[in-house]
């Protein structure tokens, strides 16, 4: 069973989690649905939810696009080397700079940054790499291609977090 | 006249240092006007060679990143061919004013740097006017008022003709003079040239020939003089199949700088439509020096591209290849492509100094 939680000066409780329960599933869930669902009124459900984004821990809503229907159905995973690690601001900088790179981590072990791409197809994904690759500072790149995206979900875990609290 | 002719001695290597044109600089003052302009942060002397005294001016700049030699070995070639004249070029000279900065970086040069000794992009100063070079190259632009730019620079080996396997030998550039690359008329005037330089030599040779990309940089040289509206144009020496030490570019810069000056003489480019710029193919990058294929690193094969560091070691320069780029798709088209699952080619791998490193 959930609990009720302090987190700062916000109290979650059952109703709380019952309605991140569905706003996780489908973020533009109408609240007049989650109210019908859940035997209150629309008005509680909106002030619930202003609450949860007042104190911060609903963020916002994002927009989860087709990619391959939209024709980006390719993925790379990028490590980067750089010549020197205090370029390592500059780089990424010059990363943001192409829309295509759409994660960047600056990880530990044999990379110095580690990055995703999404491109349309190899000639596509080739030209990214030819940037990426010219961008000063990125001494050499190793690309890996993904062959399948079998795991792409927040889902589970953020059930999970609240589950837990 | 062409350039076997008129090609100078002693300008065989990539590295050219400001020595290796003092005495050039000296012989070429009995005929030609030569002064030094100013100096580099380490107070080299900036020169200048004019040429000529006709009405329509033209100035000139070379080693602007000290690294970029070939450019001023055929600019060196083509001061020889104006002082070995007779006939008609002797007529350009009643038309035209040249004024020549053969080494506008000396103390990159002397480094073999891109950048000056300050460690500054020249052509990212064009705004800040930073550096004593810059300050110095546009004290001249102001007191010579040039009816023409000509901005000189080498390229790496990994362009090719548009989406063609056609390595870069040539590139040509138009700056933009605002963000939205507005075809002013000083850049109109740039197209028309440059259609002109490309018609011309593609009759004479095959060369792969590309447009530079134009995305508009105030902080480059050559957007900021269009933008002031003069007619610039960005000549980029790149690579010639097998060619590291550039000895064909130099010549086919010297035959694109002969037949832009002969269109600025006789006006041949006036009546050019600048818009078939546009059908120029654009420089792409599509090359690396070295491709190894079927790179084996613990279980899937892998394609391993790498490009030559040049070195400057004892006054010349060192081919290092370096790695670049290691992917499990072919990105790159290799100069030079070795197959590691071939035994020839890895036992000419194991038989180079740096290669060998790669088996």
């Amino acid at each position: 069973m959930h609990k009720i939680f302090d987190m700062g000066k916000v109290k979650l409780d059952e109703i709380d989690h019952q309605i991140l329960d569905i706003l996780i599933d489908n973020t533009r869930t109408p609240f007049t649905d989650i109210a019908k669902k859940l035997l209150i009124s629309a008005g509680t459900v909106h002030v619930r939810v202003r609450k949860m984004e007042e104190a911060g821990i609903i963020r916002g809503s994002s927009l989860t696009l087709d990619y391959v229907k939209l024709g980006y159905s390719f993925i790379a995973y990028v490590g980067i080397f750089l010549e020197k690690t205090h370029q390592t601001k500059f780089v990424l900088e010059r990363l943001k700079e192409i829309p295509n790179v759409t994660v960047a981590h600056i990880t530990t072990g044999k990379f110095n940054i580690f990055c995703k791409i999404r491109a349309k197809d190899t000639t596509h994904a080739k030209n990214i790499i030819f940037k990426i690759d010219d961008i000063e500072g990125i001494s050499r790149t190793e690309t890996m291609i993904s062959l399948e995206e079998s795991i792409n979900d927040k889902k589970r875990l953020m059930h999970t977090i609240f589950n837990e609290l | 006249m062409d350039h076997n002719t008129v090609k100078l001695q002693g300008l065989d290597s990539r590295y050219l240092p400001p020595e290796g044109i003092l005495g050039l600089i000296d012989s070429f003052s009995t005929e030609f006007h030569c002064e030094t302009i100013g100096h580099s942060v380490e107070e080299r002397p900036i020169q200048t060679i004019k040429i000529g005294h006709g009405s329509l001016k033209i100035l000139m700049w070379s080693q602007m990143h000290g690294n970029e030699t070939t450019t001023t070995r055929a600019l060196l070639d083509l001061i020889n061919m104006f002082q070995l004249a007779k006939g008609e070029q002797k007529e350009w000279l009643e038309k035209l004013t040249i004024l020549v900065i053969p080494m506008l970086n000396p103390d990159g040069a002397i480094y073999y740097t891109r950048r000056n000794a300050n460690d500054v992009d020249l052509n990212r100063d064009a705004q800040a006017l930073s550096q004593p070079e810059t300050k110095a190259l546009f004290t001249i632009y102001q007191d010579f008022q040039p009816d023409f730019c000509f901005n000189l620079h080498g390229q790496r080996t990994r362009y090719a003709v548009g989406e063609s396997e056609v390595p870069t030998t040539l590139a040509f550039l138009a700056p933009s003079a605002d963000t939205s690359k507005t075809i002013t008329d000083a850049r109109k005037q740039a197209m028309q040239l440059i259609v002109g330089i490309h018609s011309s030599l593609q009759s004479a040779t095959k060369i792969g020939m590309a447009r530079y990309d134009d995305a508009f940089n105030a902080q480059c040289v050559g957007d900021a003089f269009t933008a002031m509206g003069t007619p610039t144009i960005l000549f980029e020496a790149g690579h010639y199949p097998g060619d590291y030490h550039r000895h064909m570019t130099r010549k086919y810069l010297y035959d694109t700088l002969y037949s832009a000056l002969k269109l600025i003489a006789t006006a041949g480019w006036t009546n050019i439509e600048y818009s078939m710029y546009f059908d120029i193919p654009e420089n792409k990058t599509s090359y690396a020096d070295i491709v190894l294929k079927n790179n084996n690193t613990g279980g899937t094969k892998t394609q391993l591209a790498l490009n030559y560091d040049e070195q400057l070691i004892d006054g010349q320069i060192v081919f290092v290849p370096k790695p670049i780029s290691e992917s499990y798709a072919p990105f790159y088209i290799g100069h030079k492509i070795f197959d590691l699952q071939n035994e020839k080619d890895v036992d000419t791998l194991r038989s180079d100094t740096h290669l060998s490193a790669f088996i």
